[in-house]
């Protein structure tokens, strides 16, 4: 495909860096990881190959090559020659069309998968850029999509074979979707047809799951209140490395504290007591005391945050949150080992 | 002196539902300590890892394992961590012992060093760098007059007293090439910004708390700014026989030695575009 406008940024996006933080290297990767996997789920591909990441529309690619794609994440409008399609189902992009994603009315970001794999360079085996590192990306230089690149794809064959690393944290185990093992199966078919899509939830204001950790015994009663009992507002400086939240200050503690290993969703609480969520891009070590981590199970619906969305926080025990992030990949490994037969009755 | 028992020093603490990171309490043997104990449980922890190993990230004092949600859980990673502290427990008492009379020994030289200004009396294997300085740079950003300000002394004595002593690089991170230096002169320390800055300009050196640091690249960062060095702290090689892979190494690593002297503005100009 060729680029026609990129938007805000568009860019190759896979799972991100596994095993180079100590190095100072960030994670990267999907924002948004269910977006992504669900994306490459519906087009039958593995987990692992990379999807293009658009952030905020307008994004214009002609085809140079049939495809078939499939557009996940935020609620825009897509066209094909301004005709209209369906997210999250299989479209057929034909070779001279033009496919338009449009800024989307609720949610940031959208992933596009394709039957193809996209021809990608790898930094540290992955596809993404970092902008803030310069590293990574088809010029290695951390940049995204610009007009004009061209993008294009591997022979058909490669796809199906991936190196298995049932370690990796952010992925699914079992990159070969047994297709066949399910196929006679009335129940499955029953399941398949009644499953919903496992779509990242959408909306203006996020209920955002923490369990509490770091240094969270310095933060008192009355700012744990304040901390749990307010609306946050998404500010302007919210990217892939982090969100900075505005609102009521929640006050600062006052400490000094050695640059430590941050997690990803973890909170830093800055001395104007207001908090940053880390995210995929996040410096591997800093120093601002850390109430807490948003559970990774939640942590995509981050991904579809824009300024001025609203976010609240929760806690969660250590035992809900590990059974809420195994409940939604057995739901997207599910629907992606089910996927043929919706292909079947289509 | 009396040292705490090790199990108190060690602290396991959650991070988040899929990290968790133990703390070495440095408060009575030092952060050179603390430091060297977390480099033994590191090596400790990669010379047995564990399947469920994701990543990761020794710092000053502390350690942050991730572990995979899809083998593994909480309470099997602490009672891992836990495990790994008792094996370790020999070498532990050892650098702490050692220790004790290390700091004797480094004060010493620190005093030699000091009589006999300039001259690297550091006789151990560590790599030494030399990193010039330039602290009056006036194109560019800098807190110099502000941290003097707030410590109270004069710009000259800041500067003295930035390049006075040789700094540990302690950590590794934040952003590739990005060493932690320790520990700076209590007279220097204070918080970081209240609100970071979103550009810090590339070979910024900068201070925050008891450390120092240079930035290898424009970043964000929250640090005080006082001066610029014209060095290249990463070096970066594409593999010419697979385009599709490219290597990035760093100047400074942890436990190396860094000493700093000041540049003039000239000098620094001459650097940068020589």
């Amino acid at each position: 495909m060729k680029i026609v406008a990129t938007g805000l940024s568009a860019r190759f996006t896979d799972l991100g860096r596994v095993g180079h933080k100590h190095k100072g290297f960030t994670q990267s990767g999907a924002l948004d990881t269910n977006s992504h996997l669900l994306a490459n789920a519906i087009i039958g591909v593995p987990f692992t190959n990379p999807t293009i990441e658009v952030l905020l529309g307008e994004f214009v690619a002609a085809a140079t090559h049939d495809t078939q794609i499939a557009i996940t994440g935020a609620q825009a409008r897509v066209l094909i020659n301004d005709v209209p399609q369906r997210l999250n189902h299989k479209i057929a992009w034909h070779k001279g069309t033009t496919l338009k994603i449009m800024q989307p009315v609720l949610g940031a970001r959208n992933y596009i998968a394709c039957d193809r794999p996209f021809r990608v360079k790898t930094f540290l085996d992955s596809c993404c850029a970092v902008a803030r590192e310069k590293t990574g990306g088809m010029n290695f230089d951390g940049k995204g999509f610009q007009v004009g690149d061209h993008v294009d794809y591997e022979s058909a064959a490669v796809s199906s074979v991936v190196t298995e690393n049932a370690s990796i944290n952010n992925l699914v185990p079992d990159n070969q979707l047994t297709r066949d093992s399910a196929k006679n199966d009335f129940i499955a078919h029953k399941t398949a047809a009644k499953m919903q899509i496992p779509s990242t939830r959408l909306a203006k204001e996020y209920v955002v799951r923490i369990v509490l950790g770091y240094q969270q015994t310095l933060f008192d009663h009355k700012m744990k209140v304040c901390f749990f009992n307010q609306r946050f507002t998404v500010s302007n400086e919210a990217s892939n490395m982090g969100i900075r939240l505005t609102g009521k200050s929640i006050g600062a503690v006052a400490v000094k504290l050695y640059s430590e290993g941050i997690a990803n969703g973890a909170i830093q609480i800055t001395p104007s007591g207001l908090p940053i969520i880390m995210l995929a891009e996040r410096q591997t070590i800093g120093g601002y005391p850390k109430i807490g981590s948003v559970i990774a199970a939640d942590l995509p619906e981050l991904g579809q945050c824009r300024p001025g969305s609203t976010i609240r926080f929760e806690e969660c025990d250590l035992f809900t949150a590990r059974q809420e992030w195994l409940l939604r990949h057995i739901r997207i490994k599910t629907f992606a080992q089910n996927q043929h037969i919706r292909d079947e009755k289509q | 002196m009396t040292i705490k028992n090790q199990q108190e020093l060690i602290e396991i603490r959650t991070a988040s539902d899929c990290c968790v990171i133990v703390y070495v309490d440095d408060t009575e043997i030092g952060l050179a300590t603390a430091n060297k104990i977390i480099e033994i449980l590191t090596r400790a922890l990669l010379g047995n890892r564990p399947p469920w190993l994701c990543e990761y990230i020794p710092s000053y004092t502390s350690l942050l394992i991730e572990f995979s949600l899809y083998e593994t859980d909480h309470i099997a990673v602490n009672a891992f961590v836990k495990k790994l502290v008792i094996n370790t427990d020999m070498e532990i008492s050892r650098c702490i012992g050692e220790n004790v009379t290390d700091a004797r020994q480094v004060n010493r030289a620190q005093m030699a060093k000091l009589s006999h200004k300039g001259e690297s009396t550091l006789s151990t294997s560590r790599r030494i760098h030399r990193i010039p300085v330039c602290y009056e740079l006036t194109s560019l950003q800098t807190d110099l007059a502000k941290v003097a300000k707030d410590k109270n002394i004069s710009e000259d004595t800041v500067i003295t007293l930035h390049y006075a002593n040789p700094y540990r690089v302690f950590a590794t991170g934040f952003m590739p090439g990005f060493a932690y230096l320790g520990e700076l002169p209590m007279e220097l320390s204070q918080p970081r910004l209240s609100k970071p800055r979103l550009k810090v300009p590339k070979g910024a050196v900068a201070i925050a708390d008891r450390q120092t640091a240079i930035y290898p690249d424009e970043s964000p960062g929250g640090w005080h700014i006082i001066g610029y060095t014209p060095l290249e702290l990463l070096f970066s090689a594409t593999d010419v026989n697979t385009t599709k892979s490219r290597v990035l190494d760093s100047l400074l690593k942890t436990g190396d030695c860094v000493e700093f002297y000041p540049i003039t503005e000239s000098e620094y100009i001459n650097w940068v575009y020589s």
